[in-house]
């Protein structure tokens, strides 16, 4: 910490070695060149599916960002009509000055940022003890939960397996309801979004919102074949794979679901 | 009455007795000394057989929530306490020198426990140390074949620890929290209506 007490005003504009490299314009996907729509897997006509770009939103600007000063092992100023958002992937942080918060109107809204730049920085002044810092993926997440709302990603199919590569830091994030849930699933198993659906007896909105931000901090690692046998079950693998079976309960289900019950009710 | 039981363990200093204070529904039993080793130099007291709570469920279960002695010489009293467990919950501290070792200490302790039942894994001090970050410890579970939840808390916070024991019971059973409550219904989730993330 440097003792220094921070003047936001000050704040609000880059600071002096921001400018190594010149603020480029940010090049917005238009809609012609999104994604396709992918064919509808077996089972989606059932389930109302509304889509999304995150390309096209503050999420995908920042994923960006992110991705092109990683490259370059620089800092990156994100500027626009929202508050300036300093990217420092080295440190796996984020400063957004005034407070994450003042993102909130700008992050669902699609193809907001006319005139956003990207201004790339050799030496970053970064102060880890920052008053508006705030861990990337935190910030990810609720960008993509935002931009989400509930929707699905374009290019992901319902049909396509899906694992996690790790627990997302649950006590530091947003936790949407069913989330644990499709996090303990996936941990344990591929499933597709169709089967995480029936098999959790979740809104297919509370899957993809789950879906939108986990992905957002990859980790999602939708390459895996699925196994759609049941939990804790003896059951063949030559089990058919449709229609997916229940989740097989295990025999302490009862004491768990009271235990989980009361944790979660405070 | 039926009983069953949570066990948490972890290094000396990792939190467990006061991570067992925050979500226990009685004022946690301590069997805490003031240490004569090396233990002094890092806290005034230390558990010297094990730490008690309890939480309550609906009708006749108790769930009894034990804390096992962080120091080696007691270590016996991990496997004892261990016994029939229905999960192990791992506390760590970033404050540490070597927390990395101390958990793959402690996972090869309580393995046959922990294959037989599931495993989160708390770390604490990460505001204090950035030492090691999640990634690192998630490292150390997947040489040894583990994939759980690890997360950073706050023993202080029932939160923190409730969402501990939450993704603990899910690894178990993910299947526990369907059909359970309108979605968002709980204190862990936002509001749907307003996708209010902020």
């Amino acid at each position: 910490m440097d003792g220094r007490r921070v003047n936001r005003t000050e704040l609000s504009t880059p600071p002096e070695d921001a400018g190594t490299s010149p603020p480029a314009p940010y090049q917005w996907p238009s809609a012609a060149a999104s994604t396709p729509t992918p064919t509808p897997a077996r089972g989606e006509a059932a389930i109302a599916v509304r889509r999304y770009d995150p390309a096209r939103f503050l999420q995908g600007l920042v994923a960006s960002a992110w991705r092109q000063a990683e490259e370059r092992g620089q800092a990156v100023h994100i500027q626009g009509p929202w508050p300036m958002i300093a990217v420092y992937p080295n440190s796996s942080a984020a400063v957004v000055y005034g407070g994450e918060g003042g993102l909130r109107p700008y992050a669902g809204i699609e193809d907001l940022p006319l005139r956003a730049t990207l201004a790339f920085s050799r030496a970053p002044q970064y102060a880890i003890n920052h008053p508006d810092m705030v861990p990337l993926d935190v910030l990810l997440w609720k960008l993509a939960l935002s931009a989400s709302r509930g929707r699905l990603p374009l290019d992901m199919s319902l049909g396509t397996p899906c694992a996690l590569r790790e627990w997302p830091n649950f006590t530091r994030l947003v936790v949407t309801p069913g989330a644990m849930s499709v996090a303990a699933l996936w941990v344990q198993r591929p499933s597709t979004l169709s089967q995480t659906i029936d098999l959790l007896h979740l809104p297919a909105e509370d899957v993809f919102v789950f879906y939108s931000a986990a992905a957002a901090l990859d980790l999602v690692r939708p390459d895996l074949p699925s196994q759609p046998t049941p939990l804790r079950s003896s059951a063949p693998s030559s089990a058919p794979l449709s229609p997916p079976p229940a989740v097989a309960p295990t025999p302490r289900r009862h004491l768990l679901r009271k235990l989980f019950n009361k944790l979660r009710a405070g | 009455m039926t009983h069953y039981k949570i066990v948490f363990s972890g290094p000396v200093g990792a939190g467990k007795t006061t991570a067992i204070a925050s979500i226990s529904d009685i004022p946690p039993i301590t069997t805490e000394t003031r240490p004569t080793d090396e233990t002094k130099d890092v806290k005034a007291t230390t558990t010297i057989a094990m730490d008690y709570g309890v939480l309550r469920l609906d009708g006749p279960e108790r769930i009894h929530l034990y804390g096992t002695p962080g120091q080696d010489r007691f270590d016996f009293m991990r496997y004892i306490l261990a016994e029939k467990a229905i999960g192990v919950v791992l506390l760590m501290t970033n404050t540490r020198p070597t927390p990395l070792a101390d958990l793959n200490e402690f996972v090869g302790a309580f393995r046959a426990i922990i294959d037989e039942t599931a495993l989160a894994v708390g770390v604490t001090g990460m505001d204090l140390r950035r030492t090691f970050s999640l990634d690192d410890y998630r490292q150390v579970l997947a040489r040894v074949g583990i994939i759980a939840p690890v997360f950073e808390i706050d023993a202080r916070r029932r939160s923190d620890v409730a969402l501990l024991v939450q993704a603990l019971l899910l690894s178990i059973d993910p299947g526990i929290a369907s059909e359970m409550s309108p979605p968002g219904a709980g204190p862990d989730t936002v509001r749907r209506a307003a996708h209010d993330y902020w």
